[in-house]
């Protein structure tokens, strides 16, 4: 019983019943809510042939002719639905529709960007206001030598130093750099890899100490999250700013890009002067909005 | 056809577009500026910028990159209702680490950048629009807009005035919008998409992966959503609209419109389907979509167009039910098993045919009887997050719509106003991410590793994972200083075959696995098999391989392994990696091995325990959550199986 009440005081139901008597009483008081020419359907030339193209750019051939006449079936449904759910005012305060009907009128906007491409001075400009934006990071090429904390008894640090005072004094070839140190996942040798790379292979802790070592020597030990590393910085290069013709894909990207903002801010800009906005008194005193 | 107001604002609009072109576009600070919280304090300050990875020179993949295949904008319906407004533009700027405004003005950026990403937009969204947009060199075919351009040209001022005056006085022409609204002058929403993700494609360091969702909710909600990635470029993309559920709702019929498709564009495509558990048992359901027996067709085509599982998300992981696998402690993990509309139990019945294990299991049963294992997949992991900000990171959360982007509250709200589902905010998984074995960071490398299944998820720690299958693995190759010299050359790497085992000889499988440097150590790699015995029933098993803390952890009487504990502060957020390993490599033989049984394998690493992102909400905005949610989670990595098949 209880059951039954609780339904009967759902919203969902309420808004339904309250729906179909607009319905009835929409139809009551105008038998006819249509004029007469909207109440005809025309299925055309132009009609099939945005039938047929919609359905040839899906299934990459024409209809058969069942699923034409199914087309065309779900092309009168569609409108007849589409017209009296119109009538209805379904559509409005419908989010879907408003927000998709937003971004129609900025895509409409910022076409414009397309229609009219960036000058080669623009870019330009464009870059040398935003050189960091393109700029080539700073690259080492290291070996690391790995010390397992949990594989090199009581004190790794104190095997460590020692490791290193026996590399310090040799130069060996990569092969022979295998014996030392400990196995593991981790790269023994890593070429012209920016400092973001070593981070995302060892962490922020090692790729900062790392970026520091001295050159030319065997250094450390550094630690990471994975335990103790012996490094052999053998080359830097600095960071480098690029020319145009270097990154013009990505400055012109980006150049359109902020270009698509600015004119989306400009139409809104442009629009919001055509209207007024009115606050409620109690909508400022709950919300503080002046 | 237009009345004066709609003219009026199409003026407007290009008054507007064309003064903004050709004034003040030096500015240089577009980025936004404002004020906002960044969540990620572990973040790098800098983004791999023009620099190639060395190991692009390599033939064998050395490290995994790290992506998501599934990611929504705000061109899909639903996060747009939502109320997203993040582009795949920013998507694509915050999966490589730029930084963006989220859609509540919040500062978001990754703790590190990806390594690729594809958005993914419900092409329902695309279909509706399709034919709405006009069209750019049609544009300049308007003689009208020809006329304004030129007279720009020569004096902006002139123009203006030209532009002010053409409004005012001939508000009754027909001819002046024409082109910005005729039919047959349209261009799809698709191409906008593709073009934008050909301009973030930046091969070897960054790469976006062409794709989209095909949505259907079959009977009103049961989940068959597939997610289609393109091996191409635009060039090949374009050439035909993506499906759409108005097309159809039958994953068969989109697997005919993939055949068609490669045929007529010569590209290459492949569909992962994801949410299982939310698919009402019709996922991995043992009968075609129109309820008949499955065929051999049938097995052939799933297998073919279908290569990978999406295991997990921020709609609960999809590996194995808890129900199914009593043995397996870690199973209650991130699970969403009610009822979608009604958000009541499920039936084990149809519990059974949502989870990539069992289907794994049933897989072996099919190919038996058809000669066909229609369920040979691999494993990825992905967020689905509808907020063009994907991540998967506990402590960096964006949540899956805008009303769970952060805030105090969100763990008590409602998962998606816009669902009206009764799923609470707190019940979202900070998940997941993909790693790919792929020798280089380009569309093929990538797409290639998918399709031959060298690929893994993770709940979303970058934890790295090799996992290789053989018969002439020893225990010391485990020491091997070049294991993925070692594991490529004795055996396979996940995702592939064995077949006819040596006389005597069991399956072995060199095994890895490499803690994330900015997540927990690691508790444990487990092998799990399962395999069909010789009256067609159906197993398990979960084998512990190797753990961290060797020395005070031991399997027990009971099978089971000692847990590693939890070193969690709740009330700080915060854990120790004094328990566990930062590294744990094995070499595992099959113990149970029958050499006439069709058996998979893959492996799992589990994390020891780290805060689950509701125990960062709850220390950084200082509320208190109710006790059902878990304050720390073992975060993990399920590897794409390697199949054993006996010869027949």
């Amino acid at each position: 019983m209880r059951l039954k009440l609780k339904f009967l005081k759902e919203p969902l139901l309420h808004f339904v019943l309250l729906g179909a008597m607009l319905f009835l009483l929409f139809f009551y008081v105008n038998d006819d809510p249509f004029p007469e020419d909207e109440k005809n359907i025309v299925v055309n030339n132009s009609t099939l042939s945005l039938l047929i193209e919609t359905f040839e750019r899906t299934w990459m051939r024409p209809p058969t002719s069942v699923e034409m006449k199914g087309l065309i079936d779900n092309y009168v449904k569609e409108e007849i639905y589409y017209r009296e759910g119109l009538a209805l005012g379904l559509d409005k305060n419908d989010l879907v529709i408003r927000r998709r009907i937003h971004q129609k009128l900025e895509f409409l906007n910022t076409d414009l960007v397309e229609t009219f491409p960036p000058k080669e001075a623009e870019l330009k400009a464009y870059l040398a206001n935003n050189p960091e934006k393109y700029r080539k990071e700073e690259t080492i090429t290291f070996h690391q030598i790995y010390i397992n904390v949990s594989k090199n008894g009581n004190d790794p640090w104190e095997k460590a130093r020692k490791l290193l005072t026996q590399m310090r004094n040799r130069t060996l070839s990569e092969q022979e750099l295998k014996q030392y140190g400990d196995s593991s996942m981790l790269p023994e040798f890593i070429k012209d890899e920016s400092l973001s790379g070593i981070v995302r292979l060892f962490g922020e802790e090692f790729a900062d100490e790392i970026i520091r070592a001295p050159l030319g020597v065997w250094s450390g030990p550094y630690t990471s999250t994975y335990g103790l590393h012996l490094v052999y910085l053998s080359e830097k290069k600095p960071a480098q700013t690029l020319s145009l013709e270097e990154v013009s894909d990505a400055v012109e990207r980006d150049f359109n890009n902020d270009r698509r903002r600015d004119l989306n801010n400009k139409l809104y800009q442009a629009l919001r002067k055509r209207y007024s906005v009115t606050t409620e008194d109690s909508v400022k005193s709950s919300t503080g909005i002046l | 056809m237009f009345n004066r107001s709609n003219k009026f604002l199409v003026v407007m609009l290009v008054c507007v577009g064309v003064f903004s072109l050709t004034s003040s576009l030096f500015a240089q600070n577009t980025g936004s500026t404002d004020a906002g919280t960044r969540l990620s304090e572990t973040r790098s300050k800098t983004f791999n910028k023009n620099v190639n990875s060395s190991f692009d020179k390599n033939s064998y993949p050395i490290r995994p990159l790290f992506g998501d295949q599934h990611l929504h904008t705000s061109w899909s319906f639903d996060a747009a209702a939502g109320g997203t407004q993040l582009t795949p533009e920013e998507a694509f700027r915050f999966a490589r680490g730029e930084e963006v405004t989220s859609s509540t003005g919040q500062l978001a950026q990754l703790s590190r950048p990806l390594d690729w990403l594809a958005v993914t937009d419900h092409s329902d969204a695309m279909g509706i629009i399709t034919d709405i947009i006009a069209g750019k060199p049609e544009l300049m075919r308007d003689p009208v807009l020809q006329e304004w351009y030129r007279m720009i040209n020569d004096d902006l001022e002139a123009a203006r005035e030209a532009l002010v005056e053409l409004v005012r006085s001939q508000p009754g022409r027909e001819d002046l919008p024409y082109a910005l609204t005729d039919p047959d002058y349209l261009m799809d929403i698709w191409q906008r998409y593709t073009t934008i993700a050909e301009s973030y494609n930046d091969p070897g360091r960054f790469t976006t992966l062409i794709g989209y969702e095909w949505t259907p909710n079959v009977s009103g909600t049961d989940h068959l959503h597939r997610n289609i990635i393109y091996r191409d470029g635009k060039q090949i993309a374009d050439q035909v609209t993506p499906m759409t559920t108005f097309d159809t709702k039958n994953p068969e019929d989109l697997w005919r419109w993939m055949e068609a498709w490669t045929k007529k564009t010569g590209g290459k495509i492949l569909a992962i389907p994801h949410n299982g558990n939310l698919s009402h048992g019709r996922m991995f359901s043992l009968k075609t979509f129109e309820n008949k027996e499955l065929t051999v067709a049938w097995a052939s085509d799933r297998a073919k167009w279908e290569p990978l599982y999406e295991v997990t998300q921020t709609k609960g992981t999809s590996e194995q039910h808890p129900a199914l696998a009593p043995n397996d402690e870690f199973a209650q993990f991130e699970i969403w098993d009610r009822d979608y509309s009604t958000q009541t139990p499920k039936k084990l019945e149809i519990i059974k045919n949502e989870y990539a294990r069992e289907a794994y299991k049933n897989g072996l049963i099919l190919e038996s009887k058809l000669g066909v294992n229609p369920f040979k997949f691999g494993l990825v992991g992905s967020t689905d997050a509808h907020t063009g900000l994907t991540g998967g990171e506990e402590n960096n959360f964006f949540g899956a719509f805008v009303n769970t982007e952060p805030k105090a509250e969100r763990w008590r709200d409602e998962k998606s106003g816009f669902t009206g589902t009764l799923t609470k905010g707190w019940e979202l998984g900070a998940s997941g991410i993909t790693g790919v074995w792929a020798t280089k960071n380009t569309r093929t490398s990538i797409w290639d590793a998918m399709k031959r299944k060298e690929v893994y998820g993770t709940t979303g720690p970058r934890i790295i994972l090799r996992f290789f299958g053989g018969f002439r693995f020893s225990p010391e190759d485990a020491h091997s200083h070049n294991l993925a010299k070692v594991g490529y050359k004795k055996g396979v790497p996940m995702g592939g075959d064995l077949a006819s085992a040596p006389q005597g000889k069991s399956p072995a499988f060199l095994t890895a696995a490499l803690k994330d440097p900015l997540s927990g150590n690691l508790d444990r790699i487990q092998i799990v098999k399962g395999w069909a015995d010789k009256n067609g029933k159906t197993h398990e098993k979960i084998y512990d391989v190797v753990w961290g803390g060797a020395d005070k952890r031991s399997v027990e009487s009971d099978g089971k392994l000692t847990p590693v504990g939890n070193t969690v502060n709740a009330k700080e957020a915060t854990w120790s990696n004094t328990i566990g390993a930062p590294e744990l490599i094995t070499v595992w033989s099959d113990p149970d091995f029958d050499p006439t049984l069709r058996a998979f394998y893959y492996a799992r690493v589990i994390e020891i325990p780290t805060p689950r992102w509701t125990t960062y909400d709850a220390v950084r905005f200082g509320v208190r959550m109710s006790d059902e949610i878990p304050v720390s989670i073992q975060e993990r990595a399920y590897s794409s199986p390697i199949w054993y098949t006996p010869k027949s």
